[in-house]
């Protein structure tokens, strides 16, 4: 008998124990689960402790906001009032809202920050060319004609249509795309009740509280000069968007020089100024990647100006090896590169 | 007939109770998440499934297949994208992984190279 009780001991600590492994220290909402979904031509990626309902709902958002506001997607609302010409588009209300907001960010960049420069990204491909298509550049008569139908002014959002007043002209919201997609999975993460998580919209992240142990998630800064895996900082974060906009994701490079992805409205041309990359820590997903794009244009003085004036935590890598940090959030950061010189 | 119990502690009863609590350790040991025992992983993953999750201490190679072909290869405490079939390649320029929270993406194929473990550099890498 006594034996029996032994053995019965014995089973019930074996599944006690058994049962703190698979929770693995986990909270009450669950364990620590991570789920990606291919959509927006990137990679979303939910690290949180949660139930996996919460991570289907993500998922299924994204491809929902990918499906609404993909510009390569003939029959989403941006790929519908592409193909409108003058006649205008309806589109849901959602997306009617977020053209607003991004067109109130072009004004408010007096133009830096443009969501119709796409007859200018089509004209460059400097996607296609980085991936191996062969490096050519365009003519000054095409960059002027491309031009010619660019430019923020010239798109109007009323109610729930949307239209272009010239010909030829082409929205793509893929400048703030990922960081209101960003937005939307923390405000639903927040209503499931999920109060820690890490949420990666490509290379932009968004930080929901700290971790259960109450430390806080830590971000490194990519090395713009390195492998993508490779960081020159690291920065404590929470409930803040990071995000970063620079000269080395998509390029291509002729004769020693180098085109990026960002162009100038102004010119027509490719950015190329002092600065390798800029990043931003912001509340908002959707003014984040507005601010990084819209300060990487304007270079290191004319940004850091911006930032002063506004308010705005961002951090500078210029092409010479040096960081600059302005604004409370980067207060913390710590540079860990010796290739860099911190200038603060 | 009732069989008097005895209550008084034996030898034998230690024993019992110490193989319980052995088999109690080791199913504890050996359900313990895998990040938690120190080591460093690659977890390997293709449209937000897990595929592997190899240790970095231990050489390997691990080939994704898919919409294209990703070969990821485990050396020298690192982890990598050594070969891929898809058009771009940016999963070969990603680099070698050695730190917890370094990422690696093949978007062609749907292919994330992520490493996990206990000794976290980084929660995540912006930019």
């Amino acid at each position: 008998m006594k034996r029996i009780f032994a053995a019965l001991t014995a089973l019930t600590l074996v599944f006690a124990l058994a049962s703190c492994a698979e929770n693995g220290g986990s909270e009450a909402a669950g364990r620590q689960r991570t789920a990606t979904v291919f959509a927006m031509d990137t990679f979303v990626t939910v690290t949180a402790y949660c139930g996996d309902e919460t991570l289907e709902k993500v998922g299924r958002l994204v491809t929902e906001l990918d499906g609404r506001l993909s510009r390569t997607k003939a029959d989403s609302d941006i790929g519908r009032l592409n193909a409108s010409g003058t006649d205008g588009a309806a589109v849901s209300g959602e997306t009617a809202a977020l053209l607003k907001e991004a067109l109130a960010y072009c004004a408010e960049s007096g133009g830096v920050f443009d969501i119709t420069v796409a007859p200018l990204t089509d004209l460059w491909d400097v996607a296609g060319k980085a991936a191996g298509g062969s490096p050519t550049l365009p003519s000054s008569d095409e960059i002027a004609d491309a031009m010619l139908r660019v430019g923020y002014e010239y798109l109007t959002v009323e109610g729930s249509e949307a239209r272009f007043s010239c010909d030829g002209m082409s929205c793509d919201l893929g400048g703030i795309a990922k960081g209101y997609a960003a937005d939307k999975a923390v405000e639903l993460l927040k209503a499931d009740g999920v109060s820690s998580a890490l949420l990666q919209v490509g290379s932009s992240i968004y930080v929901l509280g700290e971790k259960p142990d109450g430390s806080a998630y830590t971000v490194g800064v990519r090395d713009p000069e390195g492998a993508a895996s490779e960081y020159i900082g690291t920065l404590p974060l929470k409930d803040k968007y990071i995000t970063s906009s620079g000269d080395y994701e998509r390029y291509f490079e002729l004769d020693g020089a180098r085109y990026c992805h960002i162009f100038d409205a102004f010119t027509g041309l490719p950015v190329d100024n002092d600065l390798r990359s800029v990043t931003v820590v912001t509340d908002s997903g959707a003014r984040g990647d507005y601010l990084s794009t819209a300060l990487f244009c304007l270079g290191l003085e004319n940004a850091v100006r911006m930032c002063r004036e506004e308010n705005i935590s961002a951090l500078f890598i210029t092409k010479d090896r040096r960081v600059y940090t302005v604004g409370a959030d980067f207060e913390a950061f710590t540079l860990t590169s010796g290739d860099y010189t911190y200038e603060n | 007939m009732k069989t008097k119990l005895s209550l008084k502690f034996k030898a034998r009863d230690a024993f019992v109770i110490a193989a319980a609590l052995l088999i109690a350790a080791a199913v504890f040991l050996l359900t313990l998440p895998k990040a938690n025992d120190g080591r460093l992983y690659a977890e390997i993953s293709r449209n937000g499934e897990v595929l592997a999750s190899l240790p970095l201490d231990a050489d390997a190679e691990y080939i994704v297949n898919g919409d294209y072909e990703n070969v990821v290869t485990i050396a020298d405490g690192s982890a990598f994208f050594s070969s891929a079939t898809c058009p771009n390649g940016d999963c070969v320029h990603a680099g070698r992984l050695t730190k917890a929270g370094q990422l690696a993406v093949c978007l062609p194929n749907g292919v994330t190279l992520r490493i996990v473990g206990a000794e976290a550099g980084v929660d995540a890498i912006a930019g």
